[in-house]
């Protein structure tokens, strides 16, 4: 319910998919509230999280998508990828089954959202070392044969948490500077926001128009 | 023979003196910018000075005219075409002495160094009534400096000398010095006709007077330049030879003449010996008696006529750029001191210093956190910020998506049914679509209380909306409770403002919408993967998100109406009522927003609502 700081430049629209239980929700709650949920119920559908971040001087609203990880919500967590400009793809690192469903998630996510959405991949709990069923050099390499940023990171302790969140509005950033990312493109998961920019965020076509307010 | 020589003689002489007034003019065109330059740099113009090294060149002009024919007649086959173009080289060497000669002065005493146009113009009327005496001073002091250049000329190009024969070398030369000495005076006659007229206006001293301050002038000179001192002393002597050559030139007589000539440029032979050893040298290869005695003088003459001319070429050139450059500055720093203004245009205006910069951008920095403050502030006036501050314009959009996608796939499921089905599944999707129909939402309902907890409960029994609808029903007791509290303060007296009663209400009501468009979102998802085959299960259903939605909207208008009164009775106890006005209409417009937001999030259900019958029919 904070209000803190309201303009910012962009808006960029990430979404988090991934096995159920992979801790996708504590992810973004570590990442948006910087504490970590012990028993997080099943995500029904889509949850939100948002969070306000600095990249290169520009202020820049996440706006998070956190996708049910249960197979019956498969297909209409599909209906959500689009206009994704960031795909944080999270597999459990004491779970193989977790990383060998990634090709899968990697296929939605290269299908369903535009060539320059930055995916990346996060290894999680990585505070359970000890359980570890996947090692960092394949996942490693799996991430470099696909052409993926790739971190292991602990949504319980927080560690490298906001650094894959930061890591890929970088990379986001990057390609709207580089041109490579067409803001002016339906699907770029990107809005540009004049600086002297509002507290609402997105104008939907059938939001009414708020201009009557004279206050 | 003689006869003839004597003729080209007085035709010369005659020659001379004509020169003498193209000379004239050729002076005061040369004269001219050097006055505007001099007059303007410096006010305190020494007329003296400047008279006399004029009125020195006057005499000189014509002395040198005559002197020369003298020389050549008779003693060369080339003597006519020679002696016509060494009398013009002389009138024009006068002009390159002008300058010539205020350069030495220049020299000497810079600081005496002026020119006055009065001056000229004293030269200029003086000129044709001066008398034979004061020609004969001034000749000789004049030619002394022409002989002085010639040797300077000389001692400068000596290989390019002796390289050349004496009669050809001799006739090309001075065919090319008469076709530029002519076009030299030609010029500068127009000029001097001005010059002549304006400074009879003025009143010009008489010629004598200004040959006398010549004289004056020369001792002045002598004593700053040592060279031009030397000259002086000599120069009494040739006044009796040029004298002389007057005499003869009126009476005609070939020997005379002869003698006068030799004697002459014996005389000019003595000067260049004096001064440039080098020229004596390159001479004495060309030959001997008086054909070199003669030859000498010629060669001398040419000389310094080509080099006048060339010096005269640049001076004027030099002169004309100079006044061209005064003119430009003049017309660029006019009303402009120091070009400032043309410098910082050119340079892209004036750079403000560090610490400027520094506080500019402090102000800056500290206006933009205050106009974020104010942002943020001005925000929670708003009912979009509360909406999107509980995700409600995020679930609205999802909802949209899964809407879309699920209308895509109604229309493909329909596309694949076999033919004799369509019409059975076509006519359900209409009878669903018909539930959701939306009743036109009296605006009055907002006056009538209605028991929200005991519809909703009763609603959550037909749908699946365990977790939404606790927080809808949170979120309707925080309302209520907030309500409640406004109420009391009021009745207390301790009533809040305006401003803050219309900020909770803009929060209670974008609240509870985003929480009912959240309803509407989980309902969708979890309606398809429910399976649900019986179509009269989704009618049900499609019912009860109806009656959710007429809920939902009822109760925004309830708490719409509440903090009306809350306003009201604010604006009753506030000095200044009008002020509470704008709040008050706020709320019911944005009330109002909210029942739009609600209505379309419930119609974005009928795609959802569709697919999942059909799915659950088709997998049944």
């Amino acid at each position: 319910m904070a209000a803190g700081p309201y303009n910012y430049s962009y808006i960029f629209k990430y979404i988090i998919i991934g096995d159920m239980g992979v801790g996708k929700s504590c992810l973004l709650h570590q990442f948006t509230e910087k504490k970590f949920m012990a028993d997080c119920p099943h995500t029904i559908g889509v949850e939100f999280g948002t969070r306000i971040i600095e990249v290169s001087g520009q202020k820049i609203k996440l706006q998070i998508w956190d996708t049910a990880g249960q197979e019956r919500f498969r297909a209409v967590t599909r209906s959500y990828y689009r206009g994704a400009a960031g795909a944080l793809m999270v597999y459990d690192i004491t779970r193989r089954s977790t990383y060998n469903h990634l090709s899968s998630w990697l296929t939605d996510a290269r299908n369903l959202t535009n060539p320059n959405t930055v995916i990346f991949l996060i290894g999680n709990k990585s505070d359970l070392d000890a359980q570890r069923d996947v090692t960092y050099e394949e996942a490693k390499q799996f991430a470099d044969e696909n052409g993926l940023l790739f971190i292991e990171a602990s949504a319980k302790t927080g560690e490298n948490v906001e650094e894959a969140f930061l890591e890929t509005a970088r990379k986001i950033y990057q390609n709207i500077q580089d041109g490579s990312l067409d803001l002016n493109a339906a699907e770029s998961g990107v809005q540009h926001k004049p600086s002297t920019a509002r507290g609402n965020a997105l104008n939907s076509d059938q939001a009414p128009s708020k201009e009557g307010c004279s206050c | 023979m003689a006869e003839t020589e004597s003729e080209t003689e007085f035709q010369s002489a005659d020659e001379g003196s004509e020169d003498e007034a193209t000379s004239e003019h050729s002076l005061g065109e040369s004269k001219v910018p050097e006055n505007l330059h001099n007059e303007a740099t410096d006010p305190e113009v020494n007329n003296a000075k400047t008279g006399d090294a004029v009125s020195t060149e006057e005499g000189l002009k014509t002395d040198t005219a005559s002197v020369y024919a003298k020389s050549t007649t008779g003693n060369n086959t080339e003597v006519q075409d020679v002696d016509h173009t060494l009398t013009q080289m002389g009138s024009c060497n006068i002009t390159e002495d002008n300058s010539k000669l205020s350069s030495k002065e220049e020299e000497a005493e810079p600081s005496q160094f002026q020119t006055d146009a009065t001056l000229t113009s004293k030269l200029d009327s003086g000129v044709k009534e001066e008398t034979k005496a004061e020609h004969t001073e001034k000749e000789m002091s004049v030619l002394e400096k022409l002989s002085g250049v010639a040797q300077s000329e000389s001692s400068q190009q000596p290989a390019a000398r002796t390289g050349w024969g004496w009669g050809w070398g001799s006739s090309l030369l001075s065919t090319a010095s008469t076709s530029v000495s002519t076009f030299t005076s030609q010029v500068g006659h127009g000029i001097s006709a001005v010059l002549e007229t304006v400074e009879h206006e003025m009143g010009a001293p008489s010629p004598e007077q200004l040959a006398q301050d010549s004289v004056a002038g020369t001792a002045e000179e002598a004593t700053a330049d040592m060279r031009i001192g030397d000259k002086k002393q000599r120069s009494e002597k040739p006044v009796e030879a040029a004298e002389e050559a007057n005499e003869k030139t009126s009476r005609s007589s070939g020997k005379q003449k002869e003698q006068e000539q030799a004697a002459e440029s014996k005389n000019e032979a003595k000067d260049h010996k004096s001064t440039g050893e080098e020229e004596e040298g390159g001479g004495g290869r060309g030959g001997g008696g008086g054909i070199f005695d003669m030859s000498k003088g010629l060669l001398g003459g040419i000389k310094l006529g080509i080099s006048n001319i060339v010096e005269n070429t640049v001076e004027v050139g030099l002169d004309a750029l100079e006044s061209v450059g005064k003119k430009t500055w003049h017309h660029l720093s006019s009303g402009d001191p120091g070009l400032r203004k043309k410098r910082e245009l050119l340079t892209g205006g004036p750079k403000p210093n560090l610490s400027q910069v520094l506080r500019e951008v402090k102000e800056q920095a500290e206006e933009e956190a205050k106009q974020n403050a104010e942002i943020a502030e001005a925000s929670k006036g708003h009912f979009s910020y509360w909406f999107d501050e509980q995700q409600g314009l995020a679930h609205l959009e999802a909802l949209e998506m899964l809407s879309n996608q699920s209308e895509t796939r109604v229309q493909s499921s329909l596309n694949v049914l076999p033919a004799e089905q369509l019409p059975e599944f076509k006519g359900n999707l209409i009878s669903l679509r018909d539930v959701f129909q939306i009743e036109d939402v009296d605006e009055d309902d907002g006056e009538n209380e209605h028991d929200f907890d005991a519809a909703l409960k009763a609603l959550a029994s037909d749908i699946n909306i365990v977790k939404t609808s606790e927080k809808l029903l949170s979120g309707h007791v925080r309302v209520r409770q907030c309500l409640e509290q406004l109420g009391a303060e009021q009745e207390t007296g301790a009533a809040k403002e305006g401003k803050f009663i219309h900020q909770e209400a803009m929060q209670s009501i974008g609240e509870l919408t985003a929480v009912g468009m959240e309803a509407f979102h989980k309902m969708g998802e979890l309606l398809l993967v429910e399976e649900e085959a019986d179509l009269q299960r989704h009618l049900d259903r499609a019912n009860a998100f109806n009656r959710l939605c007429m809920l939902m909207c009822t109760e925004v208008a309830v708490m719409a109406s509440k903090f009306s009164q809350c306003l009201n009775t604010a604006a009753d106890d506030a000095e200044e009522p009008e002020l509470v006005t704008p709040f008050l209409t706020n709320v019911y417009l944005e009330a109002s927003n909210s029942s739009t937001y609600l209505q379309d999030g419930f119609r974005l259900l009928l795609p959802v609502v569709q697919l999942a019958y059909l799915q659950g029919a088709l997998q049944a």
